[in-house]
């Protein structure tokens, strides 16, 4: 029982460190974001010439949006001789296959890739690996089916690949549906603080700005070097991240290159959502956790931010292990661990500022976006987060179960909520 | 018993309290979607251009309407206008917008308070301050002062010592006197000063470009040197700071997250981008974009961009231009920038 008990404070007192020093990181962040001089993106840059860039479309079933991010793409103002648009029709059963092959027909540059074959790998970066192939662009931007990007948006992404050293740039994304109801309100906020915030940030301060699988783009040759992107990993985005930085890239943040996307307005697509987010998050994990801690490419602050945003969905495994922890060691006396006043501060740490820090984030990115009476909805997120760390948990089970399986992942669409005129329904 | 209830009250009340904050959200019918941009383009010119469309707009109205009489132009408000020629003599404070349909020299020092819009040439005599003008040519004298920005369609010159607030841009030639202060600057072809006759003498034979797809892409990491008069056949990315040595040249990009030096006449044929100052001394030429999240200082001579084709040079904080530099394209900063006879490197 001793030894039980031992691991069991063993376990709480960990669980704290690691929870500080998450705190820290959010606090910086929002420190950095609020008082800290902001680095210039590149967006300042007038160039003339671009190189030439491919943008990749996956879509499943995307009949009610198709045309709308089309019709964006076609009215940007990227020169069209250095410009392809592939749309990746990964075995939809409704139009968007008819609609793609009109546009098409219309337009030189736009070269559908219809994947149809019953037997094929399905999902997102089986996907990707074939469009890349159809195409000599040096550049890869990749936009969601339901996004529309504005008309100077591809010249914001090319333009980050200017600088050698850059292999992903990450454009902002914001619900367009953040009216829609009290959830939408909250992953609004959720956005501010993990854009405005934490992504700027991190390109302030030299660390890894992540790039997100839509709104960015990156190098082609980087990727294909090696295969292309891993098809047993559900979060390509994320590997592309770790990818870029171990060759010795970075990856820049442009919170100028804003985009509507159209956030979940049910709980339990939200759930799926972020389930899948926690198992390709985590199978990342697995996989780059070694190779990015000895990697010489990065600094020291580079590997820290690195490794922190590896686990980002491992902490609330080890939390949701630590309550039951902490409960029990108080049903068994046993929680004078280092002093009274010890657990106490402990304690503060690890159920508020750790638990809560990222709140700090999003009220500095509300304040930074002007949304002054959403920051109300704030402690709303308190519900969301114990939601969060069910769907976190079951999908780092999924992930560790993909590990010693080397099972085949598949890719599930986020169910769309908006009609063909964008409007919600 | 009762002290048992009221804690609990208590702990209640304070648990309930944000949540009872959270209705004072917006609901759904108040909310609204933050705004996108989505037909924002690119423009240095931007500012000029929706004036000088504000301003035809209103001029081709003018005639049909009693406004003339009453001196008002409707921009995106109504604004009090006189045409240039009815300005009073001797005029030395104009609070009202300028139209010139004709040349327009001021030859004294003088202060608008609002914009001027000439149809042909604006000169704009010693001292005068302006809050923004827009002309097809443009010429400001010595000690000219400009609030916001200054356009001219196809020429701007300016005379030394003039403040060039927060633009000043042309599709034709710049010429910027020295002693000048700048935030953005974007010309065909912007000149420091004087140039050098040999520097006309090589301009002219740098005339043939380099292609985009020439540039070496293959990488040479982490050097901290390039020597005297050697050539690097790759791109340069370091995290060190880098030296490149006199007359030596670079035929990719070079990136450094710390200072990067060129010394006096190296060529890149790409772009320099660095996270610490830039410093480029005389004779250097730089066929690509430069851009520092620091500073960038440019010494006498050199050569940033291309012939007929858009570059830029971009510093977060301060950007110094000494006598003689010559940018195809875009120059720009945000602390400030200022043109020099000479610049003095740290």
């Amino acid at each position: 029982m001793e030894l039980v008990i031992a691991i069991m404070k063993g376990y709480f007192v960990v669980t704290v460190i690691v929870m500080i020093c998450y705190a820290i990181r959010h606090y910086i962040f929002s420190y950095n974001r609020m008082f800290y001089k902001q680095k210039v993106s590149y967006r300042d840059i007038y160039d003339s010439e671009y190189p030439k860039i491919a943008v990749l479309i996956p879509m499943h079933n995307e009949e009610l949006v198709v045309e709308n991010v089309l019709e964006s793409l076609l009215k940007c103002d990227y020169d069209r001789d250095k410009m392809e648009i592939i749309p990746i029709n990964d075995h939809s059963d409704d139009k968007t296959g008819e609609i793609l092959d009109k546009y098409s027909e219309k337009y030189n540059f736009v070269k559908v890739l219809h994947r149809n074959e019953p037997d094929q790998l399905r999902g997102k970066p089986v996907g990707l690996n074939e469009a890349m192939e159809l195409t000599d662009a040096e550049i890869i931007i990749v936009f969601d089916a339901d996004y529309r990007p504005s008309v100077n948006m591809l010249k914001k992404l090319a333009t980050a690949f200017k600088d050698p050293q850059v292999g992903a740039v990450m454009g902002r994304v914001i619900p367009i549906n953040a009216n829609a109801n009290k959830l939408t309100t909250l992953l609004n906020l959720e956005r501010t603080g993990g854009y405005q915030v934490d992504q700027q940030a991190r390109y302030n301060l030299g660390l890894i700005p992540q790039y997100g699988g839509t709104v960015g783009g990156f190098r082609k040759e980087l990727l294909l070097e090696n295969g292309g992107f891993d098809t047993k990993i559900l979060a390509e985005d994320t590997e592309l991240t770790y990818r870029m930085y171990l060759k010795g890239y970075t990856v820049v943040y442009d919170n100028s290159a804003e985009c509507y996307e159209e956030a979940p307005e049910t709980w339990t697509v939200r759930g799926k959502q972020i389930r899948r987010w926690s198992r390709g998050h985590n199978e990342v994990m697995f996989k780059y956790f070694w190779k990015f801690l000895f990697c010489n490419n990065i600094s020291i602050l580079q590997k820290i931010d690195g490794i922190m945003l590896l686990f980002i969905y491992f902490v609330p495994v080890l939390l949701f292990i630590a309550l039951f922890d902490s409960v029990g060691l108080f049903f068994l006396g046993e929680m004078n661990i280092v002093g009274t006043w010890m657990a106490f501060i402990a304690l503060g740490f690890y159920n508020a500022w750790g638990n809560f820090a990222p709140f700090y984030e999003i009220s500095a990115g509300a304040i930074l976006d002007g949304l002054k009476k959403e920051v109300y909805a704030l402690p709303l997120l308190s519900f969301s987060f114990y939601f969060y760390m069910w769907y976190i948990m079951r999908g780092f089970f999924d992930a560790l179960i993909d590990v010693f399986t080397s099972r085949n992942v598949t890719w599930a669409k986020t169910k769309r909520f908006k009609n063909k005129e964008g409007e919600a329904k | 018993m009762i002290i048992y209830v009221i804690l609990v009250i208590i702990f209640l009340l304070m648990i309930a309290f944000p949540f009872v904050l959270s209705s004072f959200a917006p609901n759904s019918k108040e909310k609204e979607t933050m705004v996108v941009a989505s037909d924002n383009k690119k423009d240095p010119r931007y500012f000029a251009k929706s004036f000088r469309q504000l301003m035809e707009k209103a001029l081709a109205d003018i005639d049909n309407k009693e406004n003339s009489e009453k001196g008002i132009l409707i921009l995106s408000k109504a604004e009090d206008f006189v045409f240039s020629e009815d300005l009073e003599e001797g005029y030395t404070n104009v609070k009202k917008l300028v139209v010139a349909r004709e040349s327009f020299c001021v030859n004294h020092k003088a202060t608008f308070q609002k914009e001027i819009f000439a149809m042909d040439l604006a000169v704009m005599g010693e001292n005068c301050k302006l809050r923004a003008v827009e002309a097809q040519k443009l010429e400001l004298k010595d000690n000219c002062k400009v609030l916001r920005w200054a356009d001219g369609v196809s020429m701007i010159s300016t005379g030394n010592g003039c403040d060039l607030g927060k633009s000043a841009t042309t599709e034709g030639n710049l010429k910027i006197g020295i002693n000048c202060t700048f935030n953005k600057l974007y010309a065909s072809r912007i000149v420091v000063g004087k140039i050098s006759e040999k520097l006309s003498e090589e301009e002219n034979k740098l005339e043939d470009s380099i292609e985009y797809s020439s540039i070496r892409n293959n990488i040479q990491r982490n050097i901290k040197t390039v020597d005297d008069k050697a050539t690097v056949d790759a791109t340069i990315i370091t995290k060190h700071k880098l030296y490149v040595g006199e007359n030596a040249i670079v035929k990719g990009h070079i990136k450094s997250n710390k200072k990067i030096v060129l010394k006096r006449g190296s060529v890149v044929y790409g772009n320099v981008f660095s996270e610490g100052d830039i410093e480029i001394e005389a004779g250097c030429r730089i066929y690509g974009d430069v851009f520092s999240q620091m500073s960038v200082f440019i010494s006498n001579d050199s050569v940033i961009g291309q012939k007929d084709k858009v570059k830029s040079v971009v510093a977060r904080q301060s950007l110094v231009l000494a006598e003689g530099v010559v940018i195809y394209g875009f120059a720009g900063c945000e602390y400030g920038g200022k043109t020099t006879y000479r610049v003095t490197f740290k």
